[in-house]
Formats: C-alpha cells, sequence, structure tokens
C-alpha cells in the first residue's frame, strides 16, 4: 500500500546540511498496524508528516496505492490525503471554540459532502465513539482521553484507508491511553491501516508490527 | 503614591520594549490631539472669545424674526429701542448701532472705510475702556452735535501711522468733517468689520419712526439673567409691541441671541461646532485604535496577568500599570499634537484671505494660549483612559485559574480574546464611515454652490463694490449720472467686452432687499408669500455674469425717470405668480402705486448659497429705482486684474473721490464667500481621510493578530484537509464579517450625523444617494485590501511547524 524507496530529508542549517531522515525504505502492508519508535529527535514525527504529504521538501520515492506521489503537485497530493488519510496529535489539537460536533464537521467541510450528509455521519460517528452525550459540549469541558477520542473519530470521520497517529497517547494516562489503543484495534480490525508513533513498549504491543527509527535511520530487525 | 512612580516607570519600560508597535500608538493619538488642539484655537477664537470684550457671555444681540421662522435677523426700528430700553428688565444697558460705509478722504488714496453709527450706551454696554481718549457723551447723541469719531487701533493703525496725538486732531469722512476723540483697544471690531464709530444722533421724528427698519441692538444681560429668561422677555415684548404698532410690528417677533454665537455668522458657530465633532470622533477613533494595541500586548502577556494575579496581585494595581502605560502614550501623543496643531493652524491661517478676514473677529489672535493648552491636556488625559479600556475590560473579566491551567498559548481557539478587539475595531470602522460619509457631503455640496450655472467663466469677470456718500450725492439725478458715465467710460475703456450694474451680486453677501409685490388684476396681499427680491440693474448685465434671457428683451439702456416704468423678472418669479404663462407686457407694484411693465424674463441665479431654493426677483432698470450702492461686474478680454489701473481711472475722472472696494474676479467673490464652507470641507475631508486611515489600520492589525493567533487552528485545519484557498477564504470571511457590521453600523450612524448636519449642508441632499452609495463601497475597497496581506500569510502557515508542540 505505502512504499518508500530511499527517502530523505534534511534541513538546510547555512552552508550545512542536517538530515532528519536518511535513505528509508519502508513498505507498509493494507490493514497493517505499525507502531514507530525511537528516542525524542529521531524524526518520527518528520516521517509521519511525509507520509501525511504535509511536507513536501525531501527527495526519493514514495508510492501510495501504486500511484507515484514524489511526481505529484501540492494540489493532487492534497486530494490523495483527504480521500486517503486521517491524522492523530499528540496534543489532540481540537478546535476550542467549536462543539465537539462540529470538530468531526470540520474534515467533512473540506470535502465534496452534502450538509444532509455531513450531519448524518457526524452521528453515525458520535454514536460509533459512545460520545453522542458530548456533542455540544466544548473541548475545555472534556478530559485528556475524552478529547483524545474526539481526536481519533475526527481522524476516521472522512473514512481514510490509513491512520497516522503521533503519540496519540502521550499526553494521557495509561488507562486512557488503552482506551485509545483499544479503539485503534478496533478500527485496524475493521479494516484501516495504522502507523502511529509511540514511546510505550505497551502500545507498541498492539501493533503487528515495530519500526525503529534512530538518528533518521531505520534499524534493520 | 511610592506605587504609582513604579508604575510609569514600568509603562516607560514596556513602550520602550516595544518600539513599533508604541511608535504606532504615540502617532495615532498625536494625530487625533493634534487636530483637537488646532480646532480648540479655531473655536476659541471664534465662538469664545472673539471680542476683547469684558464678561463677553452676557452680550446678547436682539433682533427682528417674523412669527414662526426659524432663521434670520432683521434689523429693528427706532421705536423698538426705546420701547425695549423703557421696559426690558432682564439686560442693564442697550445700544444700536447702524452701519456706516464710509470715504476716508485727506489721509492718502481716498479708501473705504466701515465702520457704525453707535449709540453713546454702546460702549457702556462692551464695557470697554478707550486705549486712549475717551467714548461718546450723551450730549452727542443730538443732531448737530455729534461731531466726535473714535477709531480701531487697526484703522488707528493703518491709516495714520498709529499717531500718538491724534485725538483732537479733525479728519474728513464721506465729507463731514469729525474729531477724533479716542481710540479703541486692538482687536475690538464690533460690529464687524469694526473700523470706526460716529454718534448715532436722531431727532425725535426719527426716534419716533416705526416703519424704517435699519437698526441693529445688542444689550448686556443683568448679572444672574439668563439667555432663556431675556428671549422670554423679548418675545413677550415683541407680542405686546406687535398689538401696539399693527401697521408696522404684525407678526414680527424678536430674536435673542448670544453675540459670540453671532458675531461670525451663525454657520461659522455651527460648522466650528461641528468641526469639534468629527475631530472628536477622530480622536475616539485613534483611542479605540491604541486600545486594540494596548490589548494585544495585554493579551500576550496573559499568563504573567495570571500569575501576578495568582500571586496577589489586586486587579486594580494590574488595570493602574496599563493605564499608567496608556495615559503615558497619550501625552507622547499630544506633546507631538502639538507640532501638528501649530503647523495646521498656519495652513489655516495663511489660507484666509484679508476680505474674509475681517469679518471674523478673533481670527488674528488665534493661537495655541493657555486656554487651548490646558483643554490639549485634559483631552489627552481623557484619551489616554480611553485608550486603555480594552485592557481594562479584559482583566475584570479574565479569570485566573483557566490561564494558569492551559499552557497560555496552546488554545488553538481565541474566539473571547478576538471577541473584545473586533468590538473595538468595528466601532472604529463604523465611526470612519460616518466621517466619510459627513465629509464627502460637505465637499459635494462645496463643489456644487462654487459652480454657478452661468454660461461664462467667472474667472474673466472683474467685480468691484461703489457706494457713494449721500453726502455728496445728495440727488437721484446725481447718482443716476454718475451709473451712466461709469458705464460709458468702462465700456471704453480697451480690454472691456461688457460692462453691468446690480445692486447686489450674487454670492456678494452685501445684503439683499425685500419687497412686497402686488400684480395686476390681484387683490394686494402682505404676507411672506408675495415678498420678492429686488434688483438694480444696468448696463449688460445679463450678458456680462452669463444670465440668459428666456423671454421678452433685455432693458435698452435708454429707460428714464419720465420713460414707462419697467421691470424685468426670473423664472421663479413667473412659476410663482404667473404659473408659468409668458408674463411679457403684464404689470406689478412694489406697494407703491406705480405700475412697472414686464419685459423680460431671465434665467435663475441663486442669490446666496444659503438658499435651499431660487427666490422670485425683480430688475429694475437703474434709471428708475435710484440706489447708490452697488456691485459693477466686467467681462473682460484680457486677464481681469490687468485693468484695475484703467478702471481706477476711469473712475477718477468721473469723481475724484469716489473710492472702489472689493475689486476681484468673480470667480474669488464666488471662491472667498464659500471659504467658510471651503474650511469646513478641507478639515472634514482630511479628518474623514486620517480616520479611514486609522481604521485600515485597526482592521490590518487585527487581521494580521489574529492570523498570528490562530496559527496552530489553522495548522490543525490544514491537516485536516483544507485546501490553502480555504483558509484564505475562511480569513477574508472574517474580514467580510468585520466589514459588514462596521458598515451596518457606519451607515445607520451616516444617516445620523448626515440628519445632524442637514443645515450645514448646501447644495446636497442629506441623503445623497451617490455619497452614500460610494463611500461604503470605497470602505470594502480598502478593508479588502487591509485583510489581503494577513490571508495570504495565513495560506503560508506550515502546517508541521504550526502544530510542532513542544
Ligand atoms: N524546521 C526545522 N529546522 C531544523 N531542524 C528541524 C526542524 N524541524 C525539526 N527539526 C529537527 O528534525 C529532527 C527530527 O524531528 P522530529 O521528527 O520532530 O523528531 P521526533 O522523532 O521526536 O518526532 C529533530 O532533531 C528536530 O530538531
Ligand atoms: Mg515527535
Amino acid at each position: 500500500m505505502i512504499s518508500l524507496r530511499n527517502l530523505e530529508k534534511f534541513y538546510q542549517q547555512g552552508p550545512d546540511r542536517f538530515y532528519v531522515l536518511r535513505r528509508i525504505n519502508l513498505d507498509i502492508k493494507p490493514g497493517e498496524f505499525v507502531a514507530v519508535m525511537g528516542p525524542s529527535g529521531a524524526g518520527k514525527s518528520t516521517l509521519l508528516h511525509v507520509l501525511g504529504m504535509h511536507d513536501t521538501a525531501w527527495t526519493g520515492e514514495y508510492l501510495f496505492l501504486d500511484h507515484p506521489i514524489h511526481k505529484m503537485d501540492r494540489k493532487q497530493r492534497l486530494e490523495v490525503y483527504k480521500r486517503h488519510f486521517g491524522f492523530v496529535f499528540q496534543s489532540y489539537h481540537l478546535l476550542d471554540d467549536l462543539t465537539v460536533a462540529e470538530n468531526l464537521d470540520v474534515p467533512l467541510s473540506y470535502r465534496d459532502i452534502k450538509k444532509s450528509e455531513r450531519q448524518a455521519i457526524v452521528a453515525d460517528v458520535l454514536d460509533r465513539f459512545q460520545i453522542v452525550g458530548k456533542k455540544d459540549l466544548f473541548p475545555s469541558q472534556l478530559s485528556g482521553g475524552q478529547q483524545q477520542l474526539v481526536g481519533v473519530a475526527r481522524a476516521i470521520i472522512a473514512n481514510p484507508k490509513v491512520i497516522l497517529a503521533d503519540e496519540p497517547t502521550g499526553n494521557l494516562h495509561s488507562s486512557q491511553g488503552i482506551e485509545i489503543m483499544e479503539m485503534f484495534k478496533k478500527l485496524n480490525e475493521a479494516g484501516a491501516t495504522i502507523i502511529m508513533v509511540t514511546h510505550s513498549e505497551v502500545n507498541a504491543s498492539y501493533a503487528h508490527r515495530i519500526v525503529r527509527i534512530v538518528d533518521g535511520w531505520i534499524e534493520q530487525q | 503614591m511610592a506605587g504609582l512612580r513604579e508604575d510609569v516607570r514600568g509603562a516607560f519600560r514596556r513602550l520602550a520594549a516595544n518600539p513599533g508597535s508604541s511608535a504606532a500608538a504615540v502617532l495615532a493619538l498625536a494625530v487625533g490631539i493634534g487636530f483637537s488642539t488646532s480646532i480648540y484655537s479655531v473655536a476659541d477664537a471664534l465662538l469664545f472669545r472673539p471680542l476683547p470684550v469684558p464678561e463677553i457671555e452676557r452680550v446678547i444681540l436682539i433682533a427682528g424674526r417674523e412669527e414662526g421662522a426659524a432663521r434670520g435677523h432683521r434689523t429693528i426700528a427706532a421705536t423698538d429701542y426705546t420701547d425695549w430700553k423703557s421696559s426690558a428688565r432682564s439686560i442693564e444697558t442697550l445700544a444700536v448701532s447702524h452701519g456706516f460705509s464710509a470715504t476716508l478722504t485727506g489721509v492718502g488714496d481716498p479708501v473705504q472705510i466701515q465702520g457704525a453709527w453707535v449709540t453713546a450706551s454702546f460702549f457702556d454696554v462692551m464695557r470697554l475702556q478707550p486705549l486712549m481718549g475717551r467714548v461718546f457723551t450723551s450730549e452727542e447723541e443730538t443732531p448737530g452735535r455729534n461731531h466726535s469719531i473714535v477709531l480701531s487701533q487697526i484703522l488707528w493703525e493703518r491709516q495714520f501711522g498709529s499717531d500718538p496725538n491724534i485725538i483732537g486732531r479733525t479728519i474728513e469722512i464721506s465729507g463731514r468733517k469729525v474729531t477724533v476723540c479716542g481710540v479703541m483697544p486692538k482687536g475690538f471690531t464690533f460690529p464687524q468689520p469694526g473700523m470706526f464709530w460716529v454718534p448715532l444722533a436722531l431727532d425725535d421724528k426719527a426716534w419716533a419712526d416705526s416703519g424704517s427698519f435699519y437698526l441693529r441692538a445688542v444689550g448686556r444681560l443683568k448679572p444672574g439673567a439668563t439667555l432663556d429668561e431675556a428671549r422670554a422677555e423679548f418675545r413677550a415684548l415683541a407680542a405686546r409691541i406687535a398689538k401696539q404698532r399693527p401697521d408696522t410690528h404684525t407678526r414680527l417677533s424678536a430674536h435673542v441671541d448670544a453675540l459670540r454665537e453671532q458675531i461670525s455668522g451663525d454657520l461659522t458657530a455651527s460648522f466650528t461646532r461641528m468641526t469639534i465633532c468629527f475631530v472628536l470622533f477622530l480622536l475616539f477613533i485613534a483611542c479605540l485604535n491604541v486600545a486594540n494595541l494596548q490589548l494585544a500586548k495585554v493579551l500576550a502577556r496573559t499568563r504573567e496577568m495570571a500569575v501576578r494575579l495568582a500571586m496577589g496581585a489586586s486587579r486594580a494595581r494590574l488595570l493602574r500599570q496599563t493605564l499608567a502605560e496608556s495615559v503615558l502614550t497619550a501625552l507622547i501623543g499630544a506633546a507631538c499634537g502639538l507640532l501638528i496643531a501649530v503647523w495646521s493652524l498656519d495652513l489655516i491661517k495663511s489660507n484666509m484671505p484679508p476680505e474674509v478676514e475681517r469679518w471674523l473677529p478673533g481670527w488674528s489672535s488665534m493661537g495655541l494660549n493657555g486656554w487651548v493648552l490646558f483643554w490639549t491636556a485634559c483631552t489627552a488625559v481623557a484619551a489616554g483612559l480611553v485608550s486603555g479600556i480594552g485592557p481594562a475590560l479584559w482583566l475584570s473579566r479574565t479569570p485566573v485559574a483557566a490561564n494558569l491551567h492551559e499552557s497560555g498559548r496552546s488554545a488553538t481557539g481565541s474566539a473571547g480574546r478576538q471577541r473584545l478587539r473586533t468590538i473595538l475595531v468595528v466601532t472604529e470602522t463604523a465611526l470612519a464611515l460616518v466621517l466619510l460619509v459627513g465629509a464627502s457631503l460637505t465637499v459635494k455640496g462645496f463643489r456644487a454652490i462654487g459652480q454657478l450655472p452661468v454660461s461664462i467663466d467667472p474667472a474673466r469677470v472683474l467685480t468691484f463694490r461703489v457706494d457713494l456718500p449721500l453726502t455728496h450725492y445728495t440727488s437721484k439725478s446725481m447718482i443716476v449720472q454718475f451709473q451712466r458715465d461709469l458705464i460709458e467710460r468702462l465700456r471704453a475703456t480697451p480690454g472691456v467686452v461688457s460692462v453691468g450694474l446690480l445692486s447686489s451680486l450674487p454670492y456678494g453677501s452685501s445684503g439683499n432687499n425685500y419687497s412686497l409685490v402686488t400684480i395686476e388684476g390681484r387683490p394686494a396681499e402682505r404676507g411672506p408669500q408675495n415678498i420678492t427680491q429686488v434688483q438694480v440693474t444696468g448696463g449688460d448685465l445679463f450678458r456680462t455674469i452669463g444670465v440668459p434671457l428666456v423671454s421678452g428683451s433685455m432693458f435698452t439702456g435708454a429707460e428714464g425717470a419720465d420713460t414707462q416704468s419697467v421691470a424685468m423678472v426670473n423664472q421663479t418669479f413667473v412659476r410663482k405668480y404667473f404659473d408659468g404663462q409668458d408674463p411679457v407686457g403684464r404689470r406689478f407694484h412694489l406697494g407703491d402705486g406705480k405700475w412697472k411693465t414686464i419685459t423680460g424674463v431671465t434665467g435663475d441665479i441663486v442669490q446666496d448659497f444659503t438658499e435651499r431654493s431660487v427666490g422670485p426677483v425683480i430688475y429694475q432698470p437703474y434709471q428708475q429705482s435710484t440706489q447708490g450702492a452697488f456691485d459693477v461686474a466686467i467681462y473682460t478680454a484680457v486677464e481681469p486684474l490687468s485693468l484695475v489701473a484703467a478702471i481706477r481711472q476711469a473712475v477718477y475722472s468721473i469723481d475724484p473721490q469716489q473710492p472702489l472696494s472689493l475689486i476681484r474676479s468673480f470667480r474669488k467673490l464666488i471662491d472667498h464667500s464659500i471659504l467658510g464652507i471651503a474650511h469646513a470641507a478641507s478639515m472634514f475631508a482630511v479628518v474623514g481621510l486620517v480616520a479611514l486611515f486609522l481604521a485600515v489600520l485597526g482592521v490590518y492589525s487585527l487581521m494580521a493578530w489574529s492570523v498570528t493567533e490562530r496559527t496552530r487552528e489553522i495548522g490543525v485545519r490544514l491537516a485536516l484537509g483544507a485546501t490553502r484557498e480555504e483558509i484564505r477564504w475562511m480569513v477574508l470571511r472574517r474580514g467580510g464579517t468585520i466589514a459588514a457590521l462596521s458598515l451596518g453600523l457606519g451607515i445607520l450612524g451616516s444617516f445620523g450625523i448626515a440628519r445632524l448636519m442637514q443645515g450645514l449642508l448646501f447644495g446636497v441632499s442629506a441623503t445623497d444617494p451617490v455619497t452614500f452609495m460610494v463611500m461604503p463601497a470605497v470602505l470594502v475597497c480598502v478593508l479588502t485590501a487591509a485583510c489581503l496581506l494577513p490571508a495570504q500569510r495565513a495560506t503560508r502557515t506550515d502546517p508541521i511547524a504550526a502544530l510542532r508542540h513542544e
């Protein structure tokens, strides 16, 4: 499904190039649940942003469902991203001025979906995540675990094939973390491909496979 | 108070730490305060202390006014003076005056000087001691014993070189020998332009004449009496007199005004007041702008404030800190504003031609004085407090705990913080629109009234005024002879195309004559509907000033005292009295039973820009209705002013003693008469544009700040699939909301200000649709431009950088 070949990324710092990702070769099959681990500053988030196409300044090849992403312009990449990806952030990043239901609606509003349909989808997801009672609350009225649950719900609302999650439980108690991981497990069983950055071995144990990154290099098992 | 010094020091430090935004705040306030200071100076000179008269607020003008009329000040009859003097309780002294346009001869070239006949009580009302010599005694009010003259300081200086031995010297004015008995102090020029005073000496018959209205009354209120009391008393008095003298005083009431309100004309007072309004609005906008900048700074210090509060600082203390900063900013702004004030006052003064200036007492003494500086200081402190309002509101609402809990700036939402700033900016922008509409209405009206509907270029017409002294020109035939000679000699002057005489040229502001008209075959009715303006004309007046003949024919020039009495009328006259039917050949009289036959109809022309519509006018030939004071208009083939010497020569050859006054082109005459409006219009325009600039600055800084504030939100939205276009629209939509709110409020406010200004708008409707469409459109364009840059910056947000949470 995803195939990275010789992918490299660096930051230019004065005359020097500071490499963040080096010769990354990575294959991820449909339905896989992959955990990305490594020390802080290793390049995990960077890799996730490259996969999520927020980052376009890299070299190498990136094939997604056999489409060459590296040959696409920004618009086309955004289209692919919108159709196939969902993103979960460590610090949730819910929009504070919007209610839970409105937050869930945000990704849909950026896709070509009719208003009535959007309402139905939001209602359905609220139901699936058992947060119907919270739909009119604002993020500040929720606990961290509940906020991240909304974050996950928001990531999957547009029905993506791939979920990218950057330390989704990093700000949570372990018990809250487990709740989120159980949710990921369910989503994975339902067919979603999940790529998740984590520092926790417990959380990593939910994954089928662990990819370790150190200083921008993928460690071979 | 030790804390206060600390607060001020802290305020200084914070201002210095943020030089860009501090400079912007100081500049905005400097402009607002600077304009206020200069308009305070104008108001102080024109409204509050126009004359060096003690307790000027107690000096009142009493005039006649038709019952029920809203405007108008009529001169009064001699009997009114005696009636009022014996009955009025609210005043301690009363005086009357009568304008005297005299020719001063024997000191260099003959010059026209304007002064007044006054009763001896005049100087008691003014409570002025002469600079030297004495004022009049009541004996001098007797005919035959009135040989004294009091000079104004300016006449003494200009014509007599400040001669210290002037007292007792005999001079000649309009053929009368008079002895100088006193010189008044500098700046005293009432009634305008007040260059000299001679005793008003009437015989018993003249004092008993209730049918000639030619005097102006001025009085001094008794201590403790109010203007309203005087108004009520004189109204009652006038009602009684109207019953006692039904022949002459029916429907005539009396109107009382404070001297300072009327001395420069009621329009000057109203315009000055309106300008103060405009400038204070501008200052308020500047304050809102600064409030916004301050609020942004305080919001950036949210966490610091929360920590201070948590450590036990009182809100009052924090409030004092931020207010100290605002007031300090305003005081620095005021200091810079003084420079702006000095500069703009210079500009205002240098643009005032002397012909107009002499009608504005106090103008020459205008400048920054103690009072003005005092008001400026008050304004600055008030502005500082008002601009501290944003932070004050915020401080009174912000909860401590929430700001400590959250990571201070992690919030992706900022609706609450944005709302306050948005309110400030919307108010500011709405006010700017109000000022813009007010300004453009005035400017549009000004341009309209400056364009007379005449077929010639007013710049090619030379005009001047002749005032033949009745002491020399003792018979009508002498005056007619002078006028006939004048027309002939002027026509013969090389470069002159045509010559015309008229009692009072349009916009000439030398006073108009009105009369009751009775049309042949209709009952004589007394009433305002039958009052028409009467002009006396000679030469080719209509051709000279470009007014068309609509039907009939022009005067031939061969009219005479013993030929048929004829008249021309304007189109309004025809519409009003003949239903638009051709009136040529019909007859009317002016209350004296002498029938005049209409021989021609001319196009309409406004006599005075304050007329809302043209009134009916009758033109009579100078040979049949004689007037010794008249305007002359000359259409020239060459540059008009190049003919001045030749024209002086022509007049000299008829009467070497006769001066000319107000020599200028017709264009200048028009421009001078609307100069007050020009001043107001340019002041309003500058204020409006500065307001617009400040509003744009406000919107821009709000949008820029809000984009920064929403960086994370924008990052999240980008990560959730928003396109750059969608982000741009999101920002622009916010700008649109601000624009829509301001526009709504602003248009409402604009209708308000237009209504308020109605009495001051000439040549334009207060609801002029073009202005009300164009100005909002201008605002929208400018606001869009102000939002584009921040919107563009928003689209360049890097989601990865925006979302980095470490
Ligand atoms: N804009 C940038 N300029 C330079 N270096 C950067 C920039 N963004 C990230 N880095 C560096 O890239 C490296 C990888 O970062 P990241 O992918 O966030 O690490 P992590 O594995 O902790 O998620 C870090 O060393 C970081 O300092
Ligand atoms: Mg990371």
